[in-house]
């Protein structure tokens, strides 16, 4: 495939609390090939949003620490980049789309200046007149008229936010745009409208994404490969074929699609699996998921699994663990 | 927005009017007799009878307040009983002094409290923080007339720097305003510190300041441009607050300095009980307090275009009103 645009080895993520250490991402492993669409899948609390905020250095300060791993964008090495360097690279190359709508806009900028600002930090060479051009043609993009540029953020509805949000996102043509649950916080109809936007923009301007959503109908449309995600660890990712019609899955995304997955099967929200996921502030010895899952064996107890691939199918399970080597998975 | 000023500015007019007759009331009806202290103990009947007859004291309350307002609304705030002295000129002697304190006092509260809360916030818990708000607690604890009178002691008495005593006559020199506005700076100076601290504390947690962040904007253009003036509100508020309270003369500054101001006119015409002298200075107060309010709510539409529209609304219902 084609030249990696981002690469995650072994990724450990703590927060550190008044009461205790939060331990909200363990060895997390990811690549991304330029532009290609990773759907990012778990349940809330799974660390999606704490990867992503790694990714650009914006954990929140003295409280958030990359305690182990390398992140790297291309050739930059994101752990060991100076402030400086995280600003030119924030808004420019990789763009972040926050979950809530409502809130992620400054309350007293007018929209139009909250785009212009971004292009004015990152495109220096622009002139004023080329900033205004180009927020216009950014908004037309988006599906907002121009003239509504010099309103408040408040004069919007959520789906028209996220449009702006996303039109800040896309100003600069990152390579990179990190989607943390954009459709979570709005109408279901303007869900669909929202996504189909998004995607169309994205291949447009061949951005690579990671689409982080609950909603399994929206990974099969729009990703190319998608990760499953529990206790801060990817217990399984491959294609969408892999995935929605492999023959074998880890235990989790068994539970977590209700049923083995199945890609003609109606769009279907994540299902709620039985238990809870362990405390993130005392990390269980062995597999994270051993106390919910069905199948767990005595090894489970006592040893984290291994990653096991086959082809570009992955899955981090004692079941998968030496079998896979007779086994064929196709 | 001109329309919603001047509306406002009529309503002033009943509120002040409901304050003067309240402020009447209360002179009128307290026990004890100014009569005798203008023409002293020693004073026959005669003269004490033609003294109350002059001052109108015969009259029934209301009469006297009508007569009063009726002069009032002539542009005559009348005589000080005490000094036979023109109200109007008392108070064109006392207000500049007021104001000037007022000005140089908020002024220079804003531009080091501001400051100092803005970079508590940023570096929440550093050394920094934990000393300026022990140095805050340490100023709220202190009594005002004690700083001002230990401020006194060290920069006049001993070193010299000011002058000690404040001119009857004029309105000093800017080394005769130093001490005074300091002190009374010191008053306030506490609640906005902490003000400004929390609610950017609280802004800079919010989800648009973590957007700008990850636009890629500076440390710097975060605070300035995206969480200052959304936490401007709180401070606004309070900063109106205390200009209006100023506005009533900070009393224990002025007497501490001996700055004749509408605090102490004020103080006096009501221990003297000299009617015409408190209601003009409390028809100056309220106004005041009332331009003040009208102006931080203009202030606040200014910063916070999410009122603007609440503006709107009330433009509309009060359209529909006449509809009706
Ligand atoms: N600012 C924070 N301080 C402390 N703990 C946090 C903070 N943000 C997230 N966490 C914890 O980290 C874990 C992962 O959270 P998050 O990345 O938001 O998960 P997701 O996005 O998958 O729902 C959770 O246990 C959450 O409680
Ligand atoms: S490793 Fe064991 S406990 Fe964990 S998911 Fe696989 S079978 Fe279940
Ligand atoms: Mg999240």
């Amino acid at each position: 495939m084609g030249e990696k645009i981002l690469e995650i080895e072994n990724l450990h993520v703590k927060y550190k609390t008044d009461e205790s250490d939060i331990y909200a991402v363990n060895g997390l492993n990811l690549c991304l090939n330029k532009g290609e669409t990773l759907g990012l899948v778990g349940e809330t609390g799974a660390g999606k949003t704490t990867a992503a905020l790694s990714i650009l250095k914006l954990l929140p300060k003295k409280i958030g620490f990359i305690t182990e791993g390398s992140v790297k964008l291309g050739d930059i090495d994101i752990i060991n980049a100076t402030d400086a360097d995280m600003r030119l690279i924030r808004g420019d190359m990789v763009s972040m789309i926050f979950q809530d709508p409502m809130t992620s806009l400054n309350p007293i900028l007018r929209i139009g200046e909250q785009i212009a600002e971004v292009l004015q930090i990152h495109k220096k060479d622009m002139s004023k007149q080329q900033i205004e051009e180009r927020v216009d043609e950014i908004l037309n993009l988006v599906g907002i008229s121009k003239d509504r540029k010099n309103d408040y953020p408040h004069q919007f509805s959520g789906g028209m936010k996220q449009r702006v949000i996303i039109a800040i996102g896309l100003a600069c043509e990152p390579d990179l745009l990190l989607a943390d649950e954009p459709t979570t916080a709005l109408d279901v109809t303007i869900q669909a409208q929202v996504l189909e936007m998004m995607q169309e923009l994205k291949d447009k301007l061949n951005t690579s994404m990671i689409l982080i959503t609950h909603d399994l109908g929206v990974v099969a449309q729009i990703c190319d490969r998608v990760a499953i995600m529990y206790a801060g660890q990817i217990i399984e990712i491959g294609n969408i074929e892999d995935i929605f019609e492999g023959e074998h899955h880890h235990p989790y995304t068994i539970g977590l699609f209700g049923s083995i997955p199945n890609m003609n099967e109606e769009s279907k929200r994540l299902k709620p699996i039985a238990g809870m996921m362990p405390d993130p502030s005392e990390l269980p010895v062995g597999c994270s998921f051993k106390e919910r899952c069905a199948s767990c064996m005595e090894i489970c107890k006592a040893e984290n699994p291994e990653e096991a691939y086959l082809d570009t199918h992955m899955i981090k399970c004692h079941l998968f663990d030496r079998k896979n080597e007779s086994k064929t998975m196709s | 927005m001109l329309r919603y000023i001047v509306r406002r500015l009529l309503i002033l007019i009943p509120i002040v009017i409901g304050i003067s007759f309240i402020v009447f009331a209360i002179l009128s009806f307290t026990p004890g007799d100014p009569v005798m202290n203008i023409v002293g103990n020693g004073a026959d009947e005669a003269t004490y009878e033609a003294k109350r007859e002059e001052l109108g004291l015969n009259d029934p309350f209301l009469v006297r307040y009508i007569n009063y307002m009726k002069n009032v609304f002539k542009g005559d705030l009348g005589k000080s009983w005490n000094y036979d002295t023109k109200v109007s000129g008392e108070l064109g002697r006392t207000i500049p002094k007021t104001l000037i304190l007022a000005i140089t006092s908020v002024g220079l509260m804003l531009l080091i409290g501001m400051p100092i809360g803005i970079i508590s916030a940023v570096k929440q818990y550093s050394i920094w923080d934990n000393l300026s708000m022990a140095a805050m607690l340490v100023l709220t604890s202190m009594p005002l007339f004690w700083l001002g009178l230990m401020l006194m002691l060290q920069f006049a008495v001993n070193i010299k720097w000011f002058p000690a005593a404040f001119p009857t006559e004029g309105l000093g020199t800017i080394k005769h305003w130093i001490l005074p506005t300091v002190t009374c700076m010191a008053s306030m100076m506490a609640a906005l510190v902490r003000t400004t601290r929390s609610t950017m504390l609280e802004v800079i947690r919010s989800d648009y300041i973590r957007t700008a962040q990850a636009k890629g904007a500076t440390e710097r253009s975060v605070i300035t441009r995206h969480a200052l003036r959304n936490a401007l509100l709180p401070v606004v508020t309070l900063v109106g607050l205390n200009f209006g309270l100023l506005m009533g003369g900070a009393l224990v500054t002025e007497k501490v300095f001996g700055i004749y101001g509408v605090g102490y006119l004020l103080v006096n015409a009501v221990t003297s009980r000299d009617v015409p002298l408190v209601m003009g200075s409390i028809l100056f107060v309220a106004t005041c307090i009332g331009v003040v309010n009208l102006f931080v709510d203009v202030l606040y539409v200014y910063i916070d275009p999410r009122l603007r529209s609440e503006y709107v609304k009330i433009k509309i219902k009060s359209s529909k009103k006449l509809q009706i």
